[in-house]
């Protein structure tokens, strides 16, 4: 068997084994015990993990095309499914794999009442991440899509029994599903306008037909839906909501992985489908716009939380921000960057999700101010804490820290020269408050909490997962958290994978070749322009910028209240603003469902809009 | 353009039943009406395509009989959707009871427990 | 597009509209009952034959089968509760 051949079998094997695997655990489920079933499941995800690994590698030489079945286009139609790696899809699939393989890890002793349904829901997950990334129509990625979106439904509510993990479930799976119908609408619009469904069938057949009201309506409409899953304002509502409630491991994924690949759904539909059809001036005016309303709601609700998991789910939102905006500005290394940034991101963000979960079972709370110096024993958690919450920031050697500079680099050749000051800013903020979370757990110091903090929601109310508490952290659960950890900095200092980054996204942004490798078979990338980006003194000195206002952000956030008086003065001004802020999150299905439909008729202004 | 019309109503008159219900069970109802408007639409659309069936292409094509035909891509997605649909239902009814049994109440004016 | 298929598009979007502002979800489930067959209809209409009878099937018999044993189940939990206070 050929390299070739192996990986073109390996392809869509990424997708189907986890479903399979599932299907045995739930059909046997009741006659394993569960070691048993923890090992099936973690030696799956890691095995999807590995052969990702290894596609990952044959990506790098060509585009990967599989057509399942050999269903082939015949005479410009297709009704076959076709998986297609490139590098950025394929290392999506992998990020997937390795958060899934830690979480079912760290799962192991972290959950005493759980069953095979978890599991089962867990690779479920796993293969409509996996799937989502790789599927190389628009009708394959609704599907996968929504089986994403079920099992991640219903593992937000695996811990039935507690109150508020129902209600979060419910909210998520609501506003969710509301997204995945719109997007359908859209895939409706664009058949209806091409007749395809394949996305370089589609592709060709657009270009062709050129922008009109349905194309563009299509576009919108998919996108919508795919950025209610990217967590954009004013879709973002579920997002808190559900990671406030998910069990920890389940949050990982959420954050790490999930949420990123919304925005990655929508990279691949424009730069695939519609970036020869639409106006790059409009859509970079819509996704630069969403981007910034999301980094500033996100980082100031981030400020605001008390509830450690809540907290760390609106600094996932003020990424998204970012990542939006980096997307949006349609510059290569801007794409790039984003790509590093959200490996990065990926990696320390589950650190602090684990931390949090260790946190939980504990002491039976998340909540800031009741574990006031309690964590001050709990050595390695707290170091592998505050270094996650420092690599958050954008500390060097970080890939957080590489992403941000490769994207604030991108983002001013596009000419948004606001870009680095606006990242800065929402490093400082999110980093910050981490920081500030850290040193007041595990360190003990800090002031009680402000008026505001106070009114946030509590995280006392969150159910531990163990019976007891565990005061001893076990090998199944310390050794992801240090290997995500080890991950973040080894990715950020890998030679060359910033320069690997920018080719990759270089070629995820090329249409044409995309088209050709599907359709005429020649899945050789040609040549491109050697493309460097990594480390350099001025992107150290940003990072520790970022690093040192974060710090300042921490220690605000410790000592805020022992300002001058004067000072304070002027900063109640800003309450009324922030409290009406606070209350628009009102965990009200209603309100959500209301703030969805006023975003998508503000997307479809600003689409619509002359440029 | 009047079934794009209907089916986007549709959707819209889901939403906004949503968005102004006073219990959970009928939120969900009301998403499988918007979640109807994807029906309509995908169907209406494979109607007007009038595409010719694979299966059919050895057919003889006498006049007029291609375009009275559907397309069948549209049809087997409406399928999926439907069985989607039922599945999504089912899971957040579920949940509603499970609210139900936590908070005593379906209302979601009275659940307060995710706020700010 | 013919008279039929427009006017069962018109039935439709009413239905829509009945259920959504049917406020009592006991009286809703058999209106999304009645609102399944008028879209089974349509689906007729558009020659769609095997979707019409997926949507009998699934959309006016089983889902609003569920919304009622849902209701049954809401309504009995919050009576026993009321009989514990």
């Amino acid at each position: 068997m050929t390299h070739d051949q192996m990986a073109n079998a390996l392809l869509p094997a990424v997708v189907v084994a986890p479903i399979v695997v599932a299907c045995l655990l739930l059909a046997l489920g009741r006659r394993l015990d569960r070691p048993t079933i923890d090992v099936v499941a973690i030696a799956t995800s890691a095995a999807v993990a590995t052969a990702d690994g290894v596609l990952l590698s044959a990506a790098g030489n060509h585009r990967l095309v599989a057509w399942l079945g050999g269903w082939r286009p015949q005479h410009g139609a297709s009704v076959g499914i076709v998986f297609v790696g490139d590098q950025v899809g394929v290392g999506a699939a992998l990020v997937a794999g390795v958060l899934m393989t830690c979480a079912l890890a760290y799962s192991w002793r972290y959950f005493e009442n759980i069953h095979v349904n978890f599991h089962a829901l867990m690779l479920l997950f796993l293969a409509g991440l996996t799937g989502f990334s790789l599927s190389g129509d628009l009708f394959n990625m609704f599907v996968f899509f929504e089986l994403m979106g079920v099992a991640a439904y219903a593992l937000t509510a695996v811990k039935v029994e507690d109150p508020t993990a129902v209600h979060g479930a419910l909210n998520f799976g609501v506003i969710n599903s509301l997204g995945a119908y719109i997007s359908l609408m859209g895939i409706g619009m664009l058949y209806a306008a091409t007749g395809q469904l394949n996305l370089a069938l589609l592709s060709r057949a657009l270009t062709a037909r050129g922008p009109d009201v349905l194309v563009v309506v299509g576009f919108v409409a998919v996108a919508t839906g795919f950025l209610v899953k990217a967590a954009a304002v004013p879709f973002h509502f579920w997002l808190d909501d559900a990671h406030a409630v998910a069990p920890t491991p389940v949050c990982v994924l959420f954050s790490g992985i999930m949420v990123e690949l919304g925005l990655y759904g929508v990279a691949r539909l424009y730069w695939v489908a519609f970036s020869g059809t639409l106006e790059a001036g409009t859509i970079q005016r819509l996704f630069v716009v969403l981007g910034v309303v999301t980094a500033v709601v996100g980082s100031v609700m981030c400020l605001l939380q008390r509830h450690l998991k809540r907290l760390l789910a609106f600094s996932t939102i003020a990424h998204t921000g970012m990542f939006l905006i980096a997307v949006g500005s349609l510059n290569p290394v801007a794409t790039a960057g984003t790509a590093v940034y959200v490996v990065g991101h990926a990696a320390v963000k589950s650190v602090l999700f684990l931390c949090a979960g260790v946190l939980l079972n504990r002491f039976g709370s998340v909540d800031e101010f009741t574990l006031q110096g309690k964590g001050r024993d709990a050595r390695l958690t707290g170091i592998v804490f505050m270094l996650a919450g420092l690599g958050l920031a954008g500390m060097p050697p970080f890939a957080v820290g590489l992403g941000k500079v490769m994207a604030e680099e991108g983002v001013v050749r596009a000419g948004l020269w606001w870009g680095p000051v606006l990242f800065l800013l929402v490093a400082a903020a999110t980093g910050g408050a981490v920081l500030r979370v850290g040193a007041r757990v595990f360190l003990g110091i800090g002031r009680g909490p402000g008026a505001e903090e106070a009114g946030a929601m509590s995280g006392d109310e969150e159910k531990r997962e163990l019976a007891t508490g565990m005061t001893r952290l076990p090998v199944t659960m310390g050794i992801p958290l240090t290997a995500l950890l080890a991950a973040g900095a080894i990715v950020g200092l890998l030679p060359g994978f910033g320069d690997q980054a920018a080719l990759a996204a270089g070629r995820f942004a090329g249409r044409a070749g995309y088209v050709a490798a599907v359709l005429d078979g020649t899945t050789s990338y040609g040549a491109s322009p050697a493309a460097s980006a990594g480390w350099s003194v001025e992107g150290i000195v940003l990072c520790l910028a970022s690093v040192g206002a974060a710090a300042l952000v921490a220690l605000l956030g410790l000592y805020g209240t022992a300002l001058p008086r004067q000072i304070l003065a002027v900063l109640r001004t800003a309450r009324p603003a922030l409290h009406m802020m606070r209350s628009v999150h009102s965990g009200h299905i209603g309100d959500y469902a209301a703030w969805l439909l006023f975003g998508v008729g503000g997307i479809i202004v600003l689409a619509m809009l002359p440029p | 353009m009047y079934p794009y019309v209907v089916a986007g109503a549709i959707l819209f008159l889901g939403v906004i039943g949503i968005a102004r219900s006073r219990n959970l069970v009928h939120a969900v109802v009301c998403l499988a009406v918007a979640q109807s408007g994807t029906y309509v639409l995908l169907l209406t659309v494979g109607y007007q395509r009038g595409a010719t069936a694979p299966i059919f292409q050895s057919a003889p094509e006498k006049a007029g009989y291609a375009a009275t035909l559907v397309d069948p891509v549209v049809q087997a997605l409406t399928l999926t959707d439907i069985v989607v649909s039922a599945t999504v239902t089912s899971m957040l009814l579920a949940l509603a009871v499970q609210i139900a049994k936590r908070h005593d109440t379906v209302d979601p004016d009275e659940l307060r427990s995710l706020r700010g | 597009m013919n008279i039929l298929i427009t006017v069962a598009l018109t039935l439709v979007l009413a239905g829509a509209a009945v259920v959504v502002f049917t406020p009592v979800p006991s009286r809703q489930a058999v209106v999304l009952s009645v609102y399944g067959i008028l879209l089974a209809a349509l689906f007729m209409a558009l020659q769609a034959p095997d979707v019409a009878l997926s949507q009998v099937a699934v959309g006016a018999a089983v889902v609003p089968l569920i919304v009622m044993l849902a209701i049954r189940k809401i309504d009995s939990l919050r009576a026993a509760r009321r009989r514990q206070r």
